[in-house]
C-alpha cells in the first residue's frame, strides 16, 4: 500500500520545459532562470558565473582551457558551453603555431604567436576560476530542473506542522 | 579607436596571462565572493536577504580556509 508523503518532502516531477531551461543554462549561465521567469535570480547567477569564467580566461589566457592536457579540469570547465568553443579555438591556435614553426621559440623577424601559454600561479588560478564557474553552473542547472517558478502565496493560511 | 581595434584589444586580454603572479593569493577573494553569491542566490527563496547571507558565507569560507592553512602549517612545522 503506497504511503502518502508529507507536502514538504514531496518532489514535483520536472517538466520537459525545465530540461530545456537547464540546457539554456548550460549554453549561457542564468538564461534558464530567466526563461522560468526568475529574472533577478537569473541575472545575479548569470553575471556572477560569467564574471568568474571570464576572469579566469583573462587571468591565464585561452591556454587554461585545454582538453588534451587537463582532462579532469576540462570536465568542470565544459559545464559552461562556451568553454568548448574556447578549447576548440585554443587547439586551433596551438596547431597553427606548431605547424608553422614547430616547438622551438620564435626567431627574430618572425610573427609573434597568436597566444601566450600560462604557467605557474596564473595557469592555476585561471584553471580554478573557469572550472569553479562550470561547477557553479551545474548547481544552477540542477536548480532550474527542480525549481517551481510559481511565487509562494504568502496570503495562504499556514497549516499546523507545515514548514514556513 | 576603430571597432577592429577594440576587438583586437579585447582578444589580446584573453591570449596572454595577466602579470599578477605576486598577488595570486588576493585572487582567492573574488573567487570566494563569486561562490558565495551564486550559492546563496540558488539557496534563498527571498533574494532581499542575499547581500548579508552571501557576505556571511564569504566570511565563513575565508575563516575556514585560514583555519585549514594554520592547521597544515602546524603539521608541516611539527613534521620538519
Amino acid at each position: 500500500m503506497p504511503v502518502a508523503q508529507p507536502p514538504s518532502t514531496r518532489v514535483r516531477p520536472a517538466s520537459r520545459w525545465h530540461f530545456i531551461a537547464a540546457v539554456a543554462t548550460w549554453l549561457l549561465p542564468g538564461l534558464g532562470h530567466l526563461l522560468l521567469g526568475q529574472r533577478a535570480r537569473g541575472w545575479i547567477i548569470g553575471v556572477t558565473i560569467l564574471c568568474l569564467w571570464g576572469g579566469g580566461l583573462a587571468l591565464g589566457g585561452v591556454s587554461v582551457i585545454d582538453w588534451s592536457r587537463q582532462r579532469a579540469w576540462f570536465l568542470g570547465q565544459m559545464l559552461i558551453a562556451p568553454s568548448i568553443a574556447v578549447a576548440w579555438q585554443h587547439d586551433r591556435l596551438k596547431a597553427r603555431y606548431l605547424l608553422t614553426r614547430g616547438p622551438q621559440p620564435a626567431r627574430e623577424g618572425e610573427p609573434e604567436p597568436a597566444f601566450e601559454p600560462a604557467y605557474g600561479r596564473m595557469a592555476e588560478m585561471g584553471t580554478l576560476y573557469t572550472a569553479l564557474a562550470g561547477m557553479l553552473n551545474l548547481l544552477a542547472m540542477i536548480d532550474v530542473i527542480y525549481r517551481d517558478p510559481r511565487p509562494k502565496d504568502k496570503s495562504k493560511p499556514q497549516l499546523a506542522g507545515e514548514p514556513a | 579607436m576603430t571597432p577592429a581595434g577594440v576587438v583586437t584589444l579585447a582578444a589580446g586580454l584573453f591570449t596572454a596571462p595577466l602579470p599578477l603572479e605576486h598577488y595570486w593569493l588576493w585572487l582567492l577573494l573574488p573567487l570566494v565572493a563569486g561562490v558565495s553569491i551564486v550559492y546563496k542566490a540558488i539557496k534563498l527563496d527571498d533574494l532581499t536577504k542575499l547581500p548579508w547571507q552571501a557576505f556571511y558565507l564569504f566570511v565563513q569560507i575565508l575563516l575556514f580556509m585560514l583555519l585549514a592553512a594554520a592547521l597544515i602549517w602546524l603539521i608541516v612545522e611539527l613534521a620538519s
